[in-house]
């Protein structure tokens, strides 16, 4: 279990036709699992491209990310795949459920393929998909379900293996603003049940204010911290 | 993972449906042109393969003799019924010998005899007198008549004797030896046999031997004793015109009769006879049709089986001669030959036969003087056979023209000025041992016979056939180029293999010859070595080829339709990646 993440010398570059455009510029920065971070910035301003570094979803055209002491630029893509569905839970603005599949199908589909017993995931997927308020809701497919149900739908399926890290780009985006209220409260319950560490990226600053660390970033590059947690520190 | 694949297709049922309908048309599209392709295949293969079918696989062949056009690899139809012998016993059991080889069938192309047959018609005499009888005989070959010059003989009709004289005529009939137990294996010769009572197969106890004369026995130096089964097909067209003048003769009482007698004597025989003016004539044609032939042949055969008709040999079967010609019309006819024509000083044989394209070559043995008819034959005839009952290629589509039993044919196409034939008529065989198609042999007897009849070296050709090979294909090449060699390293003899020949058109000028005008050019199949082989191995290729595109085809259906499911699905691959599955997986999922 890693407490921290760290990223070292992070740089993405995106290359078009004679155009090369930095996306981050050389970021530098620790995440602490104990911590509520929240990511903020304007639009294109490169806070969805540095979570998807976090998660692995992506890989930086230079510089590395430590989970702990483990470099996952290491990691082959079986190896990554394997360390997302046992370390990171992600939860995306658009829900991105899987459509064709029921709201306890999505929240099992993490394990599908895998050598795990259905009838332990299932129970688990039903305990969490009942500590969401979705009790009734299990069969229902995501286009009978609301905005904010189905954003629990995700968050269900983000934490139905126990992550260490739950992140999550704009996951109020699409939610009215008293949803997006729950939906915040909702996440800093679980962190304290769960223990997992949270890093959300919004361009909603009330909700940011409510985090225990706020990291702004504006055009690639990273112009304000509240906690100034330095790689030093950690040493 | 299984249960959500199937919930990806439950839950978008029009997905599914088109899903399924794609495979079905895709799935019937494919075998329906994979089936079409096979079944052309095999069309086209029968058809290449059953249109040049011989009932052989190697013909072996004594050396130096010829088969046509070497160079060209060109084979004359009916080849061997020119050759005259030059292959052993000996080395016949050497082939036998020869591992892979399951049918050895020789032929022992003797030559030609006189075969007398009845025509089952007769002249009523109505006066008591002494009459000339003049025939005649009129044969078709499809583009000319052919008319012999009359030969004349005696009869009289007085108080002893019949008012009725029976007509018969006497035709060159070829006489080949074969092997009976090899033959009915080869093209079922003994399933062929016209059943009758009279009629039976060649058995054990049909046995020849040999009766050697001394110089006082005229003409003859031996008789062979030969079993003859005989074909009931006629393949040529004749009529026979039977003229009868009264001569100007008294005749009627005995003392008549015994003048006549002295005068004939004092006056040279027939010479007489020829000199005495008629005072009637009438005349009586008669058209010989197959089945008339066939009820003829009864006749002899019962004849003969008690009482063995006696035969002389009057020439060999010899080959036609070829140079090569310049062809009128090359794109259409790549090849052209001139036919050689002969001249003969043997009057008889001009009076009998008005065309010479082979040369004479009369039977004799050159120890014996007197013999100019060289050996006689007592024959039986032991029964009928019928070629269109042999179990060789009868589709009417066969053009292979090489088969022992089949008579020969051609098509007149110019005439001598060059002028195109309208209609093409189909020339054919003549019965005329020295003409330009000869009729397949008509009397068939054994190989004890032939030997006996013709010396140490009969066999004229042996046709092989070779266990397991039964479609033309590279391996089987390869199997009879192999036993090919073996026996001309064992026999010193040429062996040319049959198997993937196929016929070829190619052009024959046929000038003048004896009293017959020129025919012009005629179109024959002659038999190019090999060829079909080169075919058939072509289209199995373009097959292969066809059969390589469809699966091509499904292949590139499969791509695209992976193609079109990976663009609509791309956002549901990217969540199960962001979920932690594995790429095996999302691909196996697709």
């Amino acid at each position: 279990m890693a407490d921290h993440i760290q990223l070292i010398g992070i740089k993405k570059l995106y290359a078009g036709e004679h155009v090369e455009t930095a996306a981050l510029h050389e970021i530098h920065r620790t995440f602490r699992r104990d911590e509520f971070t929240a990511i903020i910035g304007s639009s294109g301003s490169g806070k969805s491209t540095l979570l998807s570094l976090v998660g692995t979803l992506d890989q930086p055209s230079s510089g590395r990310v430590l989970y702990g002491d483990l470099d996952t630029s290491k990691l082959n893509a079986n190896q990554l795949a394997d360390f997302r569905f046992e370390r990171i839970g992600l939860v995306f603005q658009h829900f991105h459920l899987l459509p064709a599949l029921t709201a306890i199908e999505n929240v099992m589909s993490p394990f599908f393929g895998r050598r795990r017993r259905a009838l332990d995931h299932r129970a688990k997927a039903k305990r969490l998909l009942d500590r969401l308020g979705l009790a009734g809701k299990y069969h229902s497919l995501p286009s009978q379900l609301s905005g904010g149900e189905q954003q629990r739908v995700a968050i269900a399926r983000a934490l139905v293996n126990d992550p260490d890290w739950l992140l999550a780009d704009e996951p109020t985006g699409n939610l009215d603003s008293r949803n997006a209220e729950l939906f915040y409260e909702l996440l800093q319950e679980l962190k304290r049940e769960l223990g997992c560490g949270i890093i959300l990226v919004t361009h909603d600053l009330q909700l940011a204010r409510k985090a225990d660390r706020i990291i702004e970033i504006k055009d690639g590059l990273i112009v304000g911290d509240s906690s100034q947690v330095t790689d030093e520190s950690l040493c | 993972m299984l249960s959500m694949i199937w919930s990806n297709w439950w839950r978008h049922k029009e997905r599914f449906i088109l899903l399924l309908l794609g495979v079905f048309i895709i799935s019937g599209g494919l075998s329906f042109l994979y089936g079409l392709s096979e079944s052309n295949k095999g069309t086209v293969m029968d058809t290449l393969q059953n249109k040049w079918k011989v009932s052989y696989d190697i013909a072996v062949r004594p050396p130096g003799t010829s088969f046509g056009d070497e160079a060209a690899g060109l084979m004359e139809p009916n080849f061997q019924d020119g050759i005259t012998g030059g292959i052993s016993m000996e080395q016949l059991r050497q082939i036998k010998q020869i591992p892979g080889v399951s049918i050895a069938a020789p032929l022992a192309v003797i030559g030609y005899t006189e075969f007398s047959t009845p025509l089952n018609r007769s002249i009523t005499f109505k006066d008591f007198g002494v009459y000339r009888l003049k025939q005649q005989v009129t044969v078709s070959n499809g583009v000319q008549n052919q008319t012999s010059t009359p030969s004349t003989y005696y009869d009289s009709y007085g108080p002893s004797d019949d008012s009725e004289s029976l007509l018969s005529t006497n035709d060159p009939a070829l006489l080949v030896g074969i092997d009976p137990v090899e033959e009915a294996k080869l093209v079922g010769l003994d399933q062929a046999v016209v059943p009758s009572l009279i009629s039976h197969y060649f058995t054990s106890t049909d046995t020849s031997r040999v009766q050697v004369f001394d110089q006082k026995m005229a003409g003859i130096s031996k008789f062979v004793d030969a079993p003859i089964l005989i074909s009931n097909q006629n393949s040529v067209n004749k009529s026979y015109t039977f003229q009868y003048e009264k001569l100007d003769i008294p005749y009627g009482t005995p003392e008549q009769e015994a003048e006549l007698i002295a005068k004939v004597k004092a006056g040279g025989g027939v010479n007489y006879l020829d000199k005495i003016q008629s005072v009637s004539s009438n005349t009586v044609t008669v058209n010989v049709t197959p089945a008339q032939a066939a009820v003829a042949q009864e006749e002899v055969m019962m004849k003969s089986q008690a009482d063995p008709a006696l035969l002389l040999f009057s020439q060999r079967a010899k080959a036609l001669s070829y140079e090569t010609a310049q062809s009128p019309y090359p794109d259409r006819w790549p090849i052209a030959y001139r036919l050689k024509s002969y001249d003969t000083s043997d009057a008889a044989a001009r009076d009998k036969f008005p065309e010479f394209y082979r040369p004479m070559d009369k039977i004799v043995d050159r120890n014996y003087p007197y013999a100019y008819y060289g050996v006689g034959l007592k024959v039986t005839y032991i029964g009928n056979y019928d070629p269109a009952k042999l179990q060789v290629s009868k589709d009417i589509d066969s053009l292979f023209p090489m088969d022992t039993y089949r008579a020969p044919s051609a098509k007149a196409i110019f005439d001598s000025e060059g002028r195109p034939a309208n209609p093409q008529a189909t020339i054919k065989p003549i019965n005329n041992p020295l003409g330009l198609l000869t009729s397949p042999p008509t009397m068939l007897t054994t190989m004890e016979a032939a030997a006996l009849i013709a010396g140490d070296r009969p066999i004229s050709v042996i046709r092989i056939k070779v266990a397991g090979v039964d479609e033309v294909s590279d391996a089987n090449q390869a199997k009879l180029e192999e036993i090919a060699e073996a026996i001309r390293a064992q026999t010193g003899l040429a062996a040319d293999i049959m198997l993937g020949s196929s016929p070829q058109p190619v052009l024959i000028q046929v000038p003048k010859s004896g009293s017959q005008t020129a025919i012009g050019w005629m179109e024959q199949q002659w038999i190019k070595l090999g060829i079909a082989l080169t075919l058939v191995n072509e289209v199995k290729l373009g097959f292969s080829g066809m059969l390589l595109l469809v699966i091509l085809i499904a292949v590139l259906y499969v791509l695209a339709t992976n193609m079109v499911s990976f663009l609509v699905r791309k956002r549901e691959f990217a969540i199960m990646l962001s979920i932690g599955w594995r790429v095996s997986r999302i691909r196996r999922c697709s």
